[in-house]
């Protein structure tokens, strides 16, 4: 097979206040005709500068320092912007991240495919509207003549995505540079929209690079993985053999955290064994009325679920589904409108004052955005006793002692008392809003997306920080995901939400192998597998 | 627990504290500019309030549109007053003015803002309703009314500035605030148990301080500009207390014989005005938590 592109010895220095930083080293990688090939990292990995070095859009205060990129036989290391212009879109098609924020928001959806064409001279006028007509059918966009005319606004999420894949596609390239494409979108979305990625890439035969975070996903979609560390290859070859084999360390570490390859974390419960009810929600109802509209939103339609004390209880759904309200509702940061939510027997929206400061200490949150849910003027060490100065408890001595301790219970050094948030990572944020959720000795802790926004190995310490504390201290936990492979490691129950209602419920093992609602099991069948183990 | 892996990817910065950001933040050239600027006028305008140097408004008839000299470094008016005498009264009064006026500007706009934009509902209805109207009128339309029908003295020229200022304060304040309402810190304190009223001075505040400090330094210039005109104009700092404004006016049907007249208050002025608007850019910097290490 014919190499379209060919990256050798490749290195990257990015210019900062602090000096030069080396993002990459000597990375070596071949794309042949016709190939899918994923890098996969984690976040600062370098994998998306690779990807910027290949159609030459690095940040101004990067460089490339040695190596060469050849695309064909054109060596475009050094090649002037002139040249890439013609390059980019032409011969390398790319698929951006975020399809909420990559598309021109007055512009047509028509008119921005036609647009790829129109700038390479392949096709104008109503040669151009018919090719960016057959884009959006083939890129399963259904009515493509009627959504040809409409703009970005009036698109779904997963629709924009398919619409920037037809872009990228547009002037078929030989090389279609995929960066993190599904991972803003819901999981069923996801499926569909790497499906239709791959049968057109398949069709016109491009090369597919594609960038991405999730091990799972790289060795379902790819015929060959790149495994990427701090700048540095570390593994590379066929995806079935990395996946059953993996040499080095890294990826190994990387295959055991993946959730959907790793083995359930929580300790089973017996079947006769019975734990009292801490939280109890009957035909909970949450509406949002809508600007411009009579009817109401129901973001929470009537709901029942109930949490024993000493489990994780877990919410499944995509983002709409209400489960985040269904978080709030338990939290009551919202109150119900209709339908009782009890805990231990009394019902909280009755809570005052007193109470309500009691029921506070009970249940805590953690929430999804380890960089936004903590105030950045406070030092690490006020974020955790925040609780305990609002509930007056101890003296200053007696906080810090407490303070140090819980840092020590989340595996942090008690110096970091002294930081702010910004100068922690994202895994080590979690931690600390993990240990302010502690800080209460709460009996309940609502964990609402909490480590969706991580890393897989971050994820994985999180979890099983998670377990840890749920086995010494008999915590109990609401877990909130749109990740059924997360779940499935350390929920006791589950419960699986669409659309403010709840569609199935049961013990994990039973829903993950066989779920009986239609949306279960497409959530269940959207979870990426290596091919192999895919029966 | 393997906390190890996550441990080494911490990015190792120094702890900042946060009198080391206020240092920082006048290393940037424009604090460091606007700091000296801001500093040389307010001595000016300190020594000129304590009485220090020529009276302002000792008038010598013999020694009238004389030009700088060493007995009058910036020469004289019409009615042989010391101009230096007089920009440096004319500088106290214009930041005494302003520092009262965005003072009250800023204390009431702010709290209606935050409390409209946190609290929503009827309340943010009616400030919203309150800021629009005041809104409608050009702002020194409205100062000048407001100057005009009340007794004249530097009080009610600081008031009519306040007045004109309070809804744009609102208005700053208001927009972060209906952010950060939806903070995930903001919610966490909220489930920690603290009362709204609470939450809203503890984290949502705060966390707004840094736009509203960068706001109070460009209205301090804004007012002194608008102070400068309301004087000009005839309605400002009644004579024969110096105000650069109306020093301005007096000089201008002079410019050909005595253009110090017009340059010195005119100079002061810019100088004042730059000055606060640099300080302004640094303090910004300052107030960032997450800017500190940039």
């Amino acid at each position: 097979m014919t190499t379209v592109l060919s990256v050798r010895d490749l290195s990257v220095t990015f210019d900062t206040g602090e000096g030069p930083v080396q993002a990459l080293h000597d990375i070596s990688l071949d794309l042949a005709a016709g190939e899918t090939v994923a890098v996969v990292g984690e976040s600062g990995s370098g994998k998306s500068t690779l990807a910027s070095c290949v159609n030459r859009l690095l940040a101004d205060n990067g460089r490339i320092t040695a190596g060469t990129i050849t695309l064909g036989d054109q060596d475009i290391t050094h090649a002037p912007e002139s040249v890439m212009t013609a390059i980019r879109g032409r011969r390398v098609g790319l698929v951006p991240q975020d399809p909420m924020t990559n598309l021109n928001p007055v512009m047509t959806v028509g008119a921005q495919i036609t647009e790829a064409l129109e700038v390479h001279g392949l096709a104008s006028g109503g040669t151009a509207r018919d090719r960016a007509i057959d884009l959006l059918g083939q890129a399963g966009i259904d009515r493509p003549e009627a959504r040809f005319r409409q703009y970005p606004h009036e698109f779904s999420g997963g629709m924009r995505q398919r619409v920037l894949i037809a872009m990228a596609l547009a002037c078929r390239p030989e090389v279609l540079l995929a960066d993190e494409p599904t991972s803003a979108l819901d999981v069923t979305v996801q499926r569909r929209v790497l499906d239709q990625m791959t049968e057109l890439t398949a069709e016109l035969g491009t090369s597919v690079l594609l960038i991405t975070h999730d091990l799972a996903l790289a060795a379902e979609r790819a015929d060959r993985v790149v495994v990427m560390h701090r700048g540095r290859v570390v593994e590379s070859g066929d995806a079935a053999t990395i996946i059953a084999d993996p040499r080095h360390e890294y990826t190994q570490r990387l295959l055991a955290a993946a959730p959907a390859m790793s083995d359930v974390k929580v300790t089973p419960i017996a079947a006769d064994e019975q734990a009292e009810t801490l939280l109890e929600v009957t035909g909970a109802v949450r509406r949002y009325r809508i600007r411009g509209q009579r009817e109401h939103l129901h973001a929470v339609d009537g709901i029942d679920l109930t949490i024993p004390k000493g489990r994780t209880v877990a919410i499944v759904g995509e983002s709409g589904s209400g489960k985040s309200t269904a978080a709030r509702l338990a939290l009551r940061l919202e109150r119900a409108d209709g339908g009782t939510i009890r805990y231990r027997g009394t019902d909280v929206a009755s809570l005052r004052g007193k109470e309500l400061l009691a029921y506070r200490r009970a249940i805590q949150p953690v929430f999804q955005n380890p960089y936004a849910s903590l105030d950045p003027r406070y030092t690490i060490g006020q974020v955790i006793d925040e609780p305990l100065r609002v509930h007056r408890i101890g003296d200053a001595a007696s906080r810090r002692r407490t303070v140090a301790e819980l840092l020590d219970r989340v595996a942090l050094p008690a110096a970091y008392a002294q930081r702010r948030p910004h100068e922690l990572s994202g895994g080590q944020r979690q931690r600390v809003a993990i240990a302010r959720a502690l800080a209460l000795d709460p009996e309940l802790v609502v964990m609402d997306e909490a480590v969706s926004a991580l890393d897989v190995l971050v994820q994985e310490q999180i979890l099983e920080l998670m377990v840890d504390l749920q086995r010494d201290q008999g915590l109990s936990y609401l877990f909130i995901s749109h990740d059924l492979a997360v779940v499935h490691l350390v929920a006791h129950h589950v419960y699986v939400m669409k659309a403010g209602k709840i569609v199935e419920d049961g013990d994990p093992a039973t829903v993950f192998d066989s779920p009986q609602h239609p949306y279960t099991q497409q959530l269940v069948a959207a979870v990426p597998r290596p091919r192999h183990q895919a029966s | 627990m393997s906390a190890a892996a996550d441990m080494h990817e911490v990015p190792q910065v120094p702890t900042t504290r946060a009198s080391g950001r206020w240092v920082k933040a006048f290393r940037t050239p424009s604090g460091i500019v606007g700091l000296v600027l801001m500093a040389v006028v307010t001595v000016l305008a300190l020594l000129a309030a304590a009485g220090v140097g020529q009276d302002p408004a000792a008038q010598n008839v013999s020694e009238a549109l004389q030009g700088p000299s060493a007995s009058h470094w910036l020469g004289t008016d019409q009615f042989g007053r010391d101009i230096f005498a007089r920009v440096c009264s004319g500088l106290a009064n214009s930041l005494r003015v302003a520092l009262v006026s965005v003072t009250v500007a800023a204390i009431g706009g702010v709290l209606l803002g935050i409390l409209a934009g946190y609290y929503q509902g009827i309340l943010d209805r009616v400030v919203g309703v309150i800021t629009n109207v005041l809104f409608a009128f050009p702002s020194l339309l409205l100062a000048l009314a407001l100057a005009a029908t009340l007794r004249r003295s530097w009080l009610t020229v600081a008031i009519a500035i306040a007045v004109v200022y309070l809804p744009i304060f609102a208005r700053v304040a208001r927009g972060p605030v209906l952010t950060l309402r939806h903070a995930e810190y903001v919610l966490a304190a909220t489930a920690v148990g603290r009362s709204r009223l609470s939450t809203l001075f503890e984290h949502v505040l705060p966390n707004i301080l840094g736009i509203l400090v960068v706001q109070i330094t460009l209205s301090l210039s804004w007012a002194i500009l608008t102070e400068a005109a309301l004087s000009f104009l005839g309605f400002g700092t009644p004579p024969p207390a110096a105000s650069l404004g109306g020093m301005v006016y007096a000089a201008q049907s002079l410019t050909s014989v005595a253009p110090w007249m017009l340059y010195a208050p005119g100079a002061a002025l810019i100088l004042a005005v730059v000055g606060l608007n640099l300080l302004g850019d640094g303090l910004r910097a300052a107030l960032d938590p997450r800017g500190a290490n940039q």
